[in-house]
C-alpha cells in the first residue's frame, strides 16, 4: 500500500472536488437533524464502496482508480467523495419538494449526474475504465443506485416522522 | 457446494433479519448495517489484495458467494446480535452477545475455507477472530454514540 504512485494531475483533481463537496455540505449541512446527516453520508459512502470494490475490483476488475490497481492513499480520496453526494441527494428531494411521479424525474436526473462525475472521472484520469468496459454501461448501475437511495431516503423519512 | 450454502445463509440472514422484532429504530440499524458494509469491504480489500494473507476463488460461483458473506451476511450478522446486546441490561449478557457474534462470524470465515471460497497464506481464524472482536466493539460504542444523538434530534425536523 503506498500514498500515491505519483502525485499529478488525478491527486489535484481529487483535492479541488473534495473541497467543493464538502464546503457545499458544510453550507447546507443544517436543514436536518446530526443523525440524518450522518446516515446519509453514510449511505453515500456504502452504495458508492459496494458497486466500486465489486465491479472495479475482485475478479471483475472494470476499472482503476488513479495510477495503479493496488489501493493508494488517494483512494481514500475517491472514496470520501461519495458521502456528500448521499446528503445532497437527500437535500435536493427536500427542496425541490420531489413527490410521486417527479421521483423518476430525480432518479434520473441524479443517474446522468452519477455519469457525467464518472466521464469527469475519466477525463481527469481518476479512473481508467479496463477489460471492455464501457462508459454507458455505468447508467444501469447508477438507475439502481438511485433508485435504492430513493427508497431510503422514502423509508428514513417516514421511519422519522412517525418516531416524532 | 459454497455457492448454496452461503445463498442459503444470506437468504437466512434477510429473512430473520426482516421479521425479528428489533430492538433498535430503522435509522440504528441502517446506521449499523452501513458502518459494517463500508469498515468490512476496506478491511477485506487490503488483506485480500494489498497485503495478499487470504486468496478469494477464481471461480466465479464461489466469488459470489465470498461477495454474499462480505456484503450480506456479514453486515446482518453484526446487525442482528446488536440488535439483541441493547435489548438486554446487564453488561455480561451484552458482553456474551457480543462474543456470539464474533464466534458466529469466525464460523463463517471456518466455513469460507472450508469450501475452499477464500484461502490463507499467512493468516489463520485467530487473527480473523481478532479482528471481528475489535469491529464489535467499535459498532457497540459507535451505535452508543449514534444513539444519543438520536435522542437529541427526536424534536428536530427529520
Amino acid at each position: 500500500m503506498v500514498m500515491w504512485e505519483q502525485f499529478d494531475h488525478n491527486e489535484v483533481w481529487l483535492l479541488v472536488m473534495n473541497g467543493i463537496a464538502y464546503f457545499i455540505l458544510y453550507l447546507i449541512r443544517n436543514r436536518f437533524s446530526h443523525s440524518t446527516l450522518i446516515l446519509s453520508l453514510l449511505w453515500g459512502l456504502s452504495i458508492g464502496t459496494i458497486f466500486d470494490f465489486t465491479l472495479g475490483g475482485g475478479l471483475m476488475d472494470f476499472y482503476r482508480v488513479n495510477d495503479l490497481d493496488r489501493y493508494e492513499g488517494g483512494d481514500v480520496l475517491y472514496y470520501l467523495l461519495f458521502a456528500p453526494f448521499g446528503y445532497f441527494y437527500l437535500y435536493f428531494s427536500e427542496v425541490l419538494k420531489v413527490r410521486g411521479k417527479g421521483v423518476i424525474l430525480y432518479i434520473l436526473s441524479w443517474a446522468l449526474i452519477g455519469l457525467f462525475m464518472q466521464w469527469l472521472f475519466t477525463l481527469t484520469d481518476i479512473l481508467t475504465l479496463q477489460r471492455g468496459y464501457k462508459l454507458t454501461y455505468s447508467f444501469p448501475v447508477f438507475l439502481v443506485t438511485q433508485s435504492l437511495t430513493a427508497l431510503f431516503i422514502q423509508s428514513l423519512k417516514s421511519k422519522k416522522r412517525k418516531n416524532n | 457446494m459454497g455457492f448454496e450454502v452461503f445463498f442459503f445463509a444470506s437468504w437466512l440472514a434477510v429473512s430473520y433479519f426482516l421479521l425479528m422484532k428489533k430492538r433498535l429504530s430503522f435509522q440504528e440499524n441502517a446506521f449499523v448495517l452501513m458502518l459494517c458494509l463500508i469498515v468490512n469491504i476496506q478491511y477485506t480489500w487490503i488483506v485480500f489484495e494489498e497485503f495478499e494473507r487470504i486468496q478469494s476463488s477464481q471461480d466465479p460461483f464461489q466469488y459470489i458467494a465470498f461477495l454474499m458473506n462480505r456484503s450480506v451476511i456479514f453486515p446482518l450478522v453484526i446487525t442482528i446480535l446488536m440488535n439483541a446486546a441493547f435489548s438486554m441490561k446487564s453488561l455480561n449478557k451484552r458482553i456474551l452477545i457480543l462474543a456470539l457474534s464474533v464466534a458466529v462470524l469466525t464460523a463463517l470465515s471456518a466455513l469460507s475455507l472450508l469450501f475452499e471460497i477464500i484461502s490463507f497464506s499467512h493468516w489463520n481464524l485467530l487473527y480473523d477472530a481478532i479482528y471481528f472482536t475489535l469491529l464489535n466493539i467499535a459498532v457497540y460504542f459507535g451505535l452508543r454514540g449514534f444513539h444519543s444523538l438520536e435522542k437529541k434530534g427526536v424534536r428536530s425536523t427529520w
